[in-house]
């Protein structure tokens, strides 16, 4: 309990001086966000209270090819936004769809800034919803929600931040069904063809790190690039290759996108 | 930045090689008898674990494969390779086992003492219920952990009229049985991996030879060389003999070596020969009719069955001039066909076997008439656990195509469909 | 784990390459670039639009022996690349990479092996289409591109008619250069390349000479 009382004490310091410098005091401790920096997504940067960012772009993956046996591409379009809130907290998620799969990601985040770096964790929920009943002979849909807990630090150069993010990966929950999209295997069978299972096991299943950079592309226009290096047991694009195999697999994502 | 990004993004990692424990069977097994085949029967059937690691779970299936002793667990999906023998009333076990998920590995040795069976097996009486292995297994990390089972059910495992189907002859690259898929090791090894069937593809080369081949092209996946490349139907056979190896070493078989092989040296009782060369037909019905004698001559009951997966192949089995000499089973009146499309299409060809995909659910009513018309039911390729428990114990079907035939080896027996 | 060093050391690579050219553009830019106008307020660049060819020699290396006669992993190449570049306000410039590569040719004397009937031959090329990224910081310049080679290999078997069989891989391709500028638009240069096909194991590491053309000098 003491423990924690000292770490929020520090905290809270922290947020007085990184607050007081983001309003513009350029302290030895700290360097508030500039102009640029103020869009950023990925950063964990401290920005004035309500300013934030929002991107609309692309990711692409190569899905884990042990599972997958070719090189299969798996585009997404994807918004990924951040809000700042008071006391150097801020509120940060993402939406892509590729129409097989869909997510969806919110979570909170504390940041502090330090004279170069900008340091930064929070905790993320990630739901994936799956859906191929529109291929035929793919009669399947797919649930699933992940947790992310992260730690997050950033490089703030004169025109560019790069981000470095450490990921854990904790699912939480499956859910599939084969045979009938419109049934429900549940607990509750309503149709004896329709096969599937539901499963609350909480597990650790991989993690990942993801590299990003935020700078100004064109003109007044700022761009994200980045990647993630996922190394996890169940990758959220590869829902739908149903195996038994169970070793962590490596895989990689790009994304990139125009800050709005 | 981006540039890293996208060069990751080309980047494969591949899945590191697992090297089995080797075991010197000579001086383990010195100055013992070997297994005859009421040995091995009693031997064979369902355990339960008494004591012990409890990696593999409670429920445990023993079979055998020729000489070698199987063993399939549900729980770490594990499969164990034994050699045994006897001496003094008592039975040696001695072997490895793998956990198919991921890269487990190990020894394992386990014994049955003359009071716990060993001289009920050494005497070949009884039906070998209640008899206890013991000892102890290795792991990867080097540690040793006792495993104590005990037989409590003694159906003949062999015997039971359930197809378990290995994909691509026994599975896939990816499961690093250190064995190539669709190979001749391979399909030796299937009966190993609980496997009663196997699926082979078939292509074809250049000069219109079938060979046992999954991919249309040759990838890294399966023929490493870089010179190997592009469409598979773009060499002849004699240049894939000559530079295509598959990534354990074997040679890309003929369609006619592998039947070969499948009739003269394994125990399989059914072959899937999943046709991906539909233009190639004839050869293929000939080379069926040729290994349909070879296993009449030799005494072996193989049912060869040639698959149509699409409406190409469709059309090409029922338009090659072969078609009419395709031979009707007298028990049930069918042709050697397998047929993954719909039941009309299988009455029309009149198939032997429908083989629906998984993805389709358990459609009962539909397996239900095709049994009514004496044909059989496969599923393919069930690969998760939940969906493989599912088929077994909700499903009607003869049998399930998997990579995993270890785990329905596994799931199937210890079920009370396999009992 | 090969592939994994690799990707470590790149992105270590690209990082460094970003604080250099941040460095740069903090540092005064009359220093880097004395002769050319800036096209922004915000950065100096040495161009606009470029063209470059590049011509190198190199080593191959597969990861290994390409067929069961083969000696070695190791092959000697050369390459000849086309480059066309972007380069907008800030930092990145853009581009298309393609070209030419040998990557490696053998020749298997009869009786190879104990195996082959008579003399045979094999060859293995690629044709990359890459599309490339690239930074400046003064005369050097660091890129990559990533994208597609299609590869061809001609093989004469034992007598038999030589046949050719192509197919595209996934790639990359890193490269550094440095630019002497020799006259208007116009520079020549070194420059050190790296193409690898990681689905393929092949790695092939080059170095030669560039010449540099800016359209809009």
């Amino acid at each position: 309990m003491k423990q924690l009382l000292v770490i929020w004490l520090v905290l809270l310091l922290s947020v007085r001086v990184t607050v007081k410098g983001a309003e513009g005091a350029d302290t030895a401790l700290v360097k508030p966000a500039t102009e640029d920096e103020q869009h950023y997504i990925m950063a964990a940067t401290a920005v004035d209270w309500w300013r934030g960012g929002l991107s609309a772009g692309v990711v692409f993956s190569v899905l884990p090819q042990p599972l997958t046996e070719y090189p299969i591409p798996a585009p997404m379009i994807e918004l990924r936004g951040r809000f700042a809130l008071p006391l150097n907290l801020a509120i940060y998620g993402r939406l892509g769809s590729n129409i097989a799969t869909n997510i969806g990601q919110i979570g909170a985040m504390w940041t502090l800034n330090l004279p170069v770096v900008s340091l930064g964790g929070g905790l993320s929920g990630f739901i994936t919803y799956g859906n191929i009943t529109y291929i035929d002979g793919f009669n399947v849909v797919h649930e699933r929600l992940t947790f992310y807990p992260m730690a997050t630090a950033s490089l703030r150069l004169e025109k560019v931040t790069l981000t470095a993010r450490i990921e854990a990966e904790v699912l939480s929950y499956r859910r599939s069904r084969l045979g009938d999209a419109e049934g429900d295997n549940g607990n509750d069978r309503k149709n004896q063809d329709v096969i599937g299972y539901t499963r609350y096991d909480r597990q650790l299943t991989g993690g990942a790190i993801t590299l990003s950079i935020e700078q100004p592309f064109w003109k007044n226009t700022h761009i994200l690039l980045g990647v993630t290096f996922a190394y996890s047991r169940t990758p959220y694009q590869a829902w739908f290759l149903y195996n038994t195999f169970d070793d962590r697999l490596f895989s990689t994502e790009f994304f990139a996108g125009f800050i709005l | 930045m981006c540039a890293v990004a996208l060069i990751v993004s080309a980047c494969v990692a591949d899945l590191e090689p697992v090297s089995l424990p080797v075991v010197d069977y000579t001086s383990e097994l010195r100055g013992m008898l070997s297994f005859d085949s009421t040995a091995r029967r009693l031997l064979s059937g369902v355990y339960k674990r008494n004591e012990g690691t409890t990696r593999f779970g409670d429920r445990i299936a023993v079979a055998y494969d020729g000489q070698v002793v199987t063993m399939y667990t549900v729980r770490g999906v594990a499969f164990f390779t034994l050699r045994g023998g006897i001496a003094n009333d008592s039975v040696k076990l001695v072997g490895v086992w793998r956990g198919v998920q991921g890269s487990e590995t190990g020894i394992a040795r386990l014994s049955i003492r003359p009071s716990e069976g060993g001289r009920e097996i050494a005497e070949g009486k009884g039906n070998g219920l209640g008899l206890i292995l013991r000892g102890e297994i290795t792991t990867s990390s080097g540690s040793r952990e006792s495993y104590v089972i005990e037989k409590v059910d003694a159906t003949n495992l062999r015997q039971l009229d359930f197809e378990i189907i290995a994909h691509r002859g026994g599975g896939r690259n990816s499961e690093r049985l250190g064995v190539s898929e669709n190979s001749i090791p391979m399909v030796l090894l299937a009966g190993r991996l609980g496997a009663t069937a196997v699926e082979v593809d078939i292509q074809r080369t250049r000069d219109g030879e079938p060979i046992i081949f999954h991919d249309p092209t040759f990838t890294a996946r399966t023929v490493p060389s870089p010179y190997v490349i592009g469409d598979v139907d773009n060499y002849t056979l004699r240049q894939l003999k000559a530079v295509a190896r598959l990534v354990n070493g074997e040679t890309i078989p003929t369609l006619d070596e592998m039947l070969d092989v499948i009739i003269d040296s394994t125990e399989l009782r059914l072959v899937w020969l999943d046709v991906k060369a539909p233009s190639v037909m004839d050869a293929i019905l000939t080379s069926h009719a040729r290994a349909v004698e070879r296993a009449r001559q030799r005494g072996r009951d193989v049912d060869i069955l040639i698959g149509i997966p699409d409406d190409a192949t469709f059309s090409a089995v029922r338009n090659s001039r072969l078609f009419g000499s395709l031979e009707i089973d007298p028990k049930t009146g069918t042709l050697p066909i397998l047929c993954e499309l719909g039941v009309d299409r299988v009455r029309d060809v009149n198939a032997r076997v429908w083989a629906p995909r998984f993805t389709a659910g358990l459609q009962s009513t539909l397996v239900a008439e095709m049994k009514k018309e004496k044909r059989r039911c496969f599923v393919w390729t069930v690969d998760d656990q939940n969906f493989i428990s599912d088929f077994v114990s909700n499903g009607e079907f003869d049998g399930i195509l998997t990579n995993y035939p270890t785990l329905l080896a596994a799931m199937f027996y210890t079920s009370p469909k396999g009992r | 784990m090969t592939q994994s060093i690799m990707v470590v050391t790149t992105t270590v690579f690209f990082m460094l390459i970003q604080c250099v050219d941040a460095y740069c553009q903090q540092s005064d830019s009359s220093k880097i670039a004395p002769q050319l106008e800036p096209i922004s307020d915000s950065v100096t660049a040495r161009y606009q639009f470029e063209f470059t060819v590049v011509g190198t020699i190199g080593v191959t290396r597969y990861e290994d022996n390409p067929t069961r006669f083969s000696s070695t992993n190791r092959f000697r190449g050369f390459a000849g690349l086309l480059r066309a570049m972007w380069h907008p306000d800030h930092l990145l410039s853009i581009g298309v990479t393609s070209g030419y590569i040998l990557l490696s040719e053998e020749t298997f004397a009869s009786g190879t092996a104990g195996l082959l009937e008579s003399e045979s031959e094999v060859q293995l090329t690629a044709f990359p289409i890459l599309l490339s990224f690239a930074m400046q910081p003064g005369n050097l310049q660091i890129g990559a591109g990533v994208g597609a080679y299609m590869l061809t290999s001609a093989t004469r078997i034992a007598g038999e008619e030589k046949f050719t069989s192509s197919d595209f891989e996934l790639g990359v391709h890193a490269w550094a250069g440095y630019d002497f500028d020799v006259f208007s638009g116009f520079s020549v240069g070194p420059e050190v390349s790296l193409h690898v096909l990681s689905n393929r194991g092949i790695g092939a590491f080059h170095a030669g000479v560039r010449v540099q053309y800016d359209l809009l000098y």
